[in-house]
């Protein structure tokens, strides 16, 4: 059980080197029991070097001494220590393969990811088959491998093989102690660049993928309503936008053929449309030689990029109820698009969103949840996309007799922030959160890598991080309530809830036309009703719900 | 524990964390409950402050307890109400641990506790346990020792003895003869799941590090066996896993299969039995074994590089077995194990007298005819 939830907010980091379980036991208090663990692997000289001094911190805490009772003031703030990305060795092969490596060596771990820059963006009219086609690397063996040995050769490694597949990539990865990473390489090169794509292993896989799809349909109500917000949000006239399905259905499944997964690595996995990032304890010349042996004979030439037409955004509030009976809870989500990740405008919309549902201190946690206690999870989230406008996406989980309210309560904050400009103390504390929770949040190996995988796959340069903070400190609460104008269209915006229609299509309608989404028979409008303000927003609860 | 203390105002404590840099969370499980921040080293007086204000003085009132029942109860609604399958191990729990309090119950009960949970019943829980002499302090990163102990002298010293805390003293589990069954069914639920669970000794006994190696053969990575056989060969399980809980006292092994929608529970519930019975008949190879002690060494390392994660798990050592020292002693216990130990333990503890079945059913005829008793020929509803 977990009370809050924080969001993960920009992939966030520590420079701190941390000799596992050095550690200095400290004397028994009077009562409580308190262990130290003090870290610090920075050597001396480098704790005292004289580093410029970080940008003032805006804050509202503090920082004179009180007059009456030092102890009943919160301490003072300390400034952040200064921080840096690790810093990332370019190199490539011959053959076009970037290498990018990030050093860490205070644990005998390596973290190997290849990433290669095509994932369901490069479905083409065959949803789903990026995804399928990367695990079939995996499931249908490679090189020496069948698909039973490669997971066993992978596990014995003391590690796990996956391959993700997300809109912009498909990254393989496996993680193991520093001893293991020659034949980690040999397992990472095999499952790309020689997959044996057995037919009997692609069978069960499509099966098992059909299964999956069929099950989220029915089973998860995030997934369902994701399906038709991607949909939504990056609608064309007369095509078919890249980033429209955020998963495949089962008969979209069914329609991927062998042959298609074939062609579909043929065209996308290149090594001039791949990199290999190494992060952990690893020397430079021990891997460009392992690296050289196991991709040196990798050949290819750089994949063609998809059309990314930019999506016609509605012109009136759009709701979409995604069906699920007697569900005991509806999830509500509320979505816009926004600025492009590599815009100058990105710290702004962090900021911005912070301020909306960023964590503990997001408006949409204070109201929704802690003031008006309608939901335990609510929140607001950007993703980042390699090409064009991003979405914007509020969301919360409630009972079914409150889901209006919560939709009320969602499209009002929405609303706000176009309305007036944050105080100061919002900005403040998002500004200061968004730059110094890198401290915090960087001290692991994979999480550094897939910072650094992230660098190259929305292009942008390796000493992005550390200028990202200094901008986002520089966010004004101003330059958050023009993008809040210039973005924000509460009366445009696109609302999916995945819930009982049966209760909440009348609530719903208050709001505008609702259209109730099968997502067992392929997301098909079922029914619509007309838009119906004198409709009550809050429902009688029934068992509870 | 986030809605304000002495010096501190409702909501206070996110914003001024929130404000440095710093995450927050909090977590129950069925053996203690933990707090936690994670901030830059710059902000360590604060964390120590946050956390002593509300030890010696949580505003424990109505209103704020009033408020988080309702947030709790949407906590509720999400992660079981509406979460597949979870209704299932709920129940797997209560069977295993049948008329024992301490773990038969799920950590956020039921609705009807939610609702009737009275403040005089959290207030007393509260004063009782929310003890100093009952807490563990771990903080895990960049600072100086000497000056980390002075603020914590500073801060903690006045937090007053309960003297009320009992001492840890679990009650003994009664041991299980015959196997236990029950039926339910998931709204939420597209394809019937099986989980089956066993009482084992409690963590860090020899006979625990040899079952958590077994659970790792039997059924976690794609190479286990129950993921090789289910899922790859045979194509009857979406998904396979088996885990033990890690908990203080008594424990559970566990095991969980959610079907494929053209696979039978008895059919799949065949192959689990067979396969577990062919563990305890032959135990594992020395590949097996080889590679779960692979795993759990690759995976001590990963899960310990964290400050956070690192902190948590030096709190929990002191708090359940009283010297966080241990954790760096604990790999030498699971390389010890022997292929003999992992098989003679699974002939002791998974053995079908000492074992619950909780079958999970998405609604539909199938499920009213099991429910009402009138299972289909063949099928193990009702009782094994």
């Amino acid at each position: 059980m977990w009370w809050s939830v924080m969001e993960n907010v920009e992939p966030s980091g520590s420079p701190r080197v941390t000799p596992l379980l050095q550690r200095k036991r400290a004397t028994s208090l009077s009562a409580l029991s308190a262990l130290l663990v003090a870290c610090s692997a920075a050597p001396p000289q480098a704790q005292t070097a004289a580093a410029p001094p970080p940008p003032p911190i805006p804050t509202t805490v503090p920082v004179t001494a009180p007059t009456i009772d030092a102890r009943a003031l919160p301490p003072p703030s300390g400034l952040a220590p200064d921080w840096l990305f690790p810093a990332i060795k370019d190199t490539s092969e011959a053959n076009g393969l970037g290498i990018r490596l990030v050093q860490r060596r205070s644990l005998p771990l390596v973290y190997l990811e290849l990433v290669v820059k095509s994932g369901s963006a490069s479905d083409k009219d065959k949803p789903g088959l990026a995804a399928v086609a990367g695990e079939l690397l995996k499931a249908g063996g490679a090189g020496k491998w069948t698909g039973t040995t490669l997971v066993d050769a992978a596990e014995s490694l003391g590690s796990s093989l996956d391959v993700t597949t997300d809109r912009d990539s498909t990254r393989i990865t496996l993680a193991v102690t520093t001893e293991h990473f020659r034949d980690a390489l040999d397992i990472l090169a095999a499952v790309a660049t020689k997959p044996r794509f057995d037919p009997g292993e692609f069978a069960k896989l499509k099966q098992r993928e059909h299964d999956r799809v069929a099950s989220l349909a029915k089973t998860s109500a995030g997934w369902a309503a994701s399906m038709v917000l991607y949909r939504r949000l990056f609608e064309l006239p007369s095509a078919v936008h890249p980033y429209s399905h955020f998963d495949a259905t089962p008969t979209e499944i069914d329609a991927i053929k062998l042959a298609d997964c074939k062609a579909w690595h043929a065209r996308e996995f290149s090594p001039k449309n791949a990199f290999l990032v190494v992060a952990g304890d690893v020397e430079d010349a021990p891997l460009a030689e392992a690296v050289h042996a196991s991709f040196g004979a990798w050949k290819g030439d750089a994949a063609e990029e998809p059309n990314f037409t930019a999506p016609v955004p509605p012109n009136a509030l759009s709701i979409f109820l995604v069906d699920r009976p007697a569900s005991a809870q509806a999830e509500v989500y509320v979505a816009t698009l926004g600025p492009e990740r590599k815009s100058p405008e990105w710290p702004v919309l962090r900021t911005t969103n912070q301020i909306l549902g960023g964590g503990v201190t997001g408006r949409l946690f204070l109201d929704v949840r802690e003031k008006r206690s309608l939901a335990y999870r609510t929140r607001s989230s950007v993703e980042s996309l390699a090409h064009g406008p991003v979405p914007i996406v509020l969301s919360a989980g409630t009972q079914t007799a409150k889901t209006g309210l919560t939709l009320q309560a969602l499209l009002e904050q929405f609303d706000g922030l176009t309305k007036n400009a944050p105080t100061d103390e919002e900005t403040a504390i998002a500004t200061r959160y968004l730059s110094d929770v890198f401290l915090v949040g960087v001290d692991t190996v994979g999480t550094i890598a897939g910072m650094t995988a992230d660098l190259g796959i929305y292009g942008l340069p390796n000493d992005y991080y550390d200028t990202y903070r200094t901008a986002v400190r520089a966010v004004s609460k101003q330059a958050v309530f023009e993008l809040s104008q210039e973005y924000f269209k509460p009366e445009k915006a696109i609302v999916v809830v995945a819930g009982d229609a049966a209760r909440l299509t009348a609530p719903l309608s208050h709001f505008g036309a609702v259209q109730i989404v099968d997502a067992e028979h392929g997301f098909v409008i079922k029914s619509k009703a007309a838009q119906d303000p004198t409709a009550p927003i809050e429902l009688p609860r029934i068992n509870g719900t | 524990m986030f809605q304000g203390s002495a010096h501190v105002k409702k909501g206070e404590h996110f914003t001024l964390i929130t404000a440095r840099g710093g995450t927050l969370n909090g977590t129950t499980s069925t053996d203690r409950t933990n707090y936690f921040e994670t901030l830059p080293a710059s902000e360590l007086p604060l964390s120590l402050w946050l956390e002593a204000d509300r030890m010696k003085s949580l505003a424990v009132t109505e209103p704020n307890v009033e408020n988080q029942r309702a947030v709790v109860q949407e906590e509720y609604r999400m992660r079981v109400s509406n979460q597949v399958y979870s209704g299932g191990f709920i129940k797997l729990r209560s069977l295993v641990f049948q008329k024992y309090f301490p773990y038969e119950h799920d950590t956020i009960g039921s609705m009807q506790d939610l609702d009737q949970a009275k403040f005089e019943w959290i207030a007393t829980f509260h004063d009782a346990y929310y003890a100093p002499d009952n807490a563990v302090l771990t903080v895990a990163g960049d600072f100086d020792p000497d000056e980390a102990m002075r603020l914590i002298h500073e801060d903690f010293d006045d937090a007053v003895r309960r003297k009320s805390v009992p001492a840890y003293v679990p009650p003994a589990l009664a041991e299980q003869t015959a196997p236990r069954h029950a039926d339910v069914t998931d709204t939420n639920a597209n394809t019937p799941a099986l989980y089956q669970g066993w009482a084992i000794p409690p963590s860090r006994t020899p006979e625990h590090y040899a079952l958590e190696l077994a659970a790792s053969i039997l059924g976690q990575g794609e190479s286990s066996r129950l993921y090789q056989k289910l899922v790859r060969k045979d194509g009857k399980a979406q998904s396979t896993s088996v885990w033990t809980e890690g908990q203080r006292g008594p424990d559970m092994f566990a095991l969980r299969v959610v079907l494929s929608p053209h696979a039978k529970l008895p059919d799949v519930q065949r192959d689990v039995d067979a396969e577990i019975d062919a563990f305890a008949k032959s135990g594992p190879t020395q590949v097996e074994v080889d590679r779960a002690k692979t795993r759990v060494s690759a995976d001590f390392l990963f899960g310990l590089e964290s400050n956070q994660e690192r902190a948590i798990e030096l709190g929990e050592y002191e708090t359940y077995w009283g010297d966080a020292r241990l954790l760096s002693t604990e790999l030498e216990h699971y390389r010890a194990v022997t292929p003999g130990q992992i098989k003679a333990a699974v002939r002791s503890y998974l053995v079908k007298a000492r074992r619950s079945t909780v079958h999970v059913l998405p609604p539909g005829p199938e499920a009213d005819k099991i429910l009402s008793g009138k299972a289909p020929e063949g099928s193990l509803c009702g009782g094994p």
